[in-house]
């Protein structure tokens, strides 16, 4: 990845909190586009959030957003990005409007608040008290918040956390949306790899405060989970005695009434693949479909127990 | 990147709305009227106030003769009792408008916008001090234009307003310094009452320790260089002690400012 691609580039990062090691020689260079930051509670990801935009200075080793300096140039960067905190706070007492008013003048250049409010779809929300607004209304006055001032870059720190389902599923939609129209690159940081897979382009997986595998999205998705065959059939359980015994086959698991998922190593997928319909047909089981299983769950897990 | 003094604009306003709603703003207007009326009361019926209740017919008598008998003892009296009450009210400011903020993380988000933390910071203290010194001095100009005719000095006045400033300022100081260090209203608001109030007993009881009397000193002297012995233990006060003082306290807040300022710049939210 070419450095003038970056518009994050971290170097050797590391971050104590008493006796506790939040970041341990973190280096990650995050290319254009929506980058998923995954980790576990506690992996360090909003640490690295809270140095990136300048809100934490003691800590070892550098780091540049869009070119600027954490630690020297911090005013300057936050001026070209927005931020999203996990579980934000904002001025109860405002009204939503208001507040998207006041924070707009912080701002060099900024986009008109009625525009951002139809964006995020509170339009109809505009005049209510920000203390009445509900958990999703919120998460959307965060992004509008976060996108008033033309931002370049948004970093948004576990922007699902406390949504409902079809808030999740709405407020990644509104993300994909903002990044497809207005190119603007996305950081999200989340535990909930499942989202981040419907919305990313790029991943970095953080464990213990260390970078443990970055790259496309569909890269890491190969390389991590690739190795999962999903068979579905009629009687599984019967297929299984045979595929247990297929060379390569290191395990095999049975969900439902007809899936069974093959974990396998030394074989090519497409060998698996005959294996499994010569002995399908052998032994005259009917097979609906065998897929490729991928998921960043999977990868995830692939790459921590390493 | 936004200039200076729009980030320093851009920080009123906001503190305008969020810091200061209804009931602050209702304290701070209620100020001069509760220190014109504490002044007049202490006045007509000193500090009896059952005799608040005479008949209105005898109030006006009582408040006519009083008016034509008047001296600044009881005036300076007033200005001195001003100080309890700026004891409670400073602190609990600088308590919900700075503690609560970063307590609430209010802080984190306002400092996650393009705006530099000593500016963020300084007009947060200055959004505080300001509203009442300036409420303090309309209360003491009422006072003195009502007092003035009969013999009461407008350069004592100007003296017991400058004590005032700087007594404001220096609580103010200390508490934004507690503040920063506990980030914690509670804490705050315990500690940042409770040890003026600790102080202002101690120079009240203790004639001797001047270093103990701290912020007191100036408004202490102020009442003395207006011409009266207020409370009997200072005497003798000339111009030169009450600027010394009024320096020592100046620079006593303005180190203490400092050093909150220095800790919020380095402070990991």
């Amino acid at each position: 990845m070419s450095k003038q691609s970056c518009v994050i580039e971290i170097n050797q990062i590391s971050k104590r909190f008493g006796k506790v090691k939040a970041l341990d020689s973190f280096t990650l260079d995050i290319p254009k586009g929506i980058f998923g930051l995954i980790g576990p509670n506690g992996a360090g990801k909003t640490t690295l959030i809270r140095i990136l935009v300048g809100l934490l200075q003691s800590y070892s080793g550098n780091a540049t957003v869009l070119g600027y300096d954490t630690r020297s140039e911090s005013v300057e960067l936050r001026s070209e990005i927005g931020i999203l905190h996990e579980y934000p706070t904002y001025p109860g007492s405002l009204r939503v409007k208001q507040f998207l008013e006041l924070v707009s003048e912080f701002y060099e250049s900024s986009q008109d608040t009625d525009r951002i409010l139809t964006d995020v779809d509170l339009e109809t929300a505009s005049d209510r008290m920000i203390s009445n607004l509900s958990a999703g209304m919120k998460q959307r006055l965060g992004i509008a918040q976060a996108l008033i001032g033309n931002p370049k870059l948004l970093i948004l720190d576990e922007p699902t956390s406390n949504l409902d389902v079809i808030g999740r599923w709405d407020l990644l939609q509104m993300i994909a949306r903002i990044h497809q129209e207005s190119d603007i690159s996305v950081l999200i940081s989340s535990h909930i790899l499942s989202e981040l897979e419907k919305v990313c382009t790029h991943v970095g997986f953080v464990n213990n405060g260390v970078m443990v595998e970055t790259g496309s999205l569909a890269n890491v998705l190969q390389k991590y989970s690739g190795m999962h065959l999903q068979v579905s059939a009629q009687n599984p359980s019967h297929l299984n005695v045979f595929v247990q015994d297929i060379n390569g086959v290191i395990s095999t698991k049975i969900v439902g009434t007809n899936l069974l998922t093959i974990l396998f190593d030394n074989i090519t997928e497409n060998e698996l693949r005959m294996k499994v319909r010569a002995i399908a047909d052998e032994q005259n089981v009917m097979v609906y479909s065998i897929e490729r299983l991928g998921s960043l769950e999977i990868a995830f897990r692939e790459v921590v127990k390493r | 990147m936004t200039t200076k003094w729009k980030q320093i604009r851009t920080m009123i306003k906001l503190e305008t709305n969020i810091s200061y709603p209804t009931p602050v703003l209702e304290l701070i207007v209620s100020l001069p009227f509760i220190f014109v009326s504490y002044g007049v009361l202490q006045f007509i019926i000193g500090i009896s106030v059952p005799s608040y209740f005479v008949p209105s017919f005898l109030f006006w008598d009582k408040l006519t003769s009083t008016i034509i008998t008047l001296g600044t003892k009881e005036y300076a009296e007033a200005i001195f009792s001003m100080c309890s009450i700026m004891l409670f009210i400073v602190p609990i400011m600088v308590t919900f408008n700075l503690a609560r903020e970063l307590e609430n993380e209010i802080t984190k988000t306002i400092l996650s916008y393009p705006i530099k933390r000593w500016i963020y910071f300084l007009t947060k203290i200055f959004m505080i001090i300001v509203p009442i010194i300036i409420a303090i001095n309309v209360g003491i100009g009422i006072s003195v234009s009502v007092f003035v005719p009969f013999g009461f000095k407008i350069e004592n006045a100007l003296l017991m307003s400058l004590a005032f400033c700087v007594l404001i300022f220096a609580v103010a100081a200390s508490t934004s310094l507690i503040a920063v260090f506990t980030r914690n209203l509670l804490a705050t608001a315990v500690l940042g009452c409770g040890i003026w109030y600790g102080l202002y007993f101690l120079a009240i009881l203790s004639d001797y320790d001047v270093v103990l009397r701290g912020v007191f000193n100036p408004a202490l002297m102020a009442v003395s260089f207006a011409g009266e012995q207020v409370f009997g233990f200072i005497r003798d006060v000339t111009m030169t002690d009450f600027l010394l003082s009024i320096s020592f306290s100046f620079l006593l807040g303005c180190a203490m400012l400092i050093i909150a300022l220095i800790r919020f710049n380095r402070m990991e939210v």
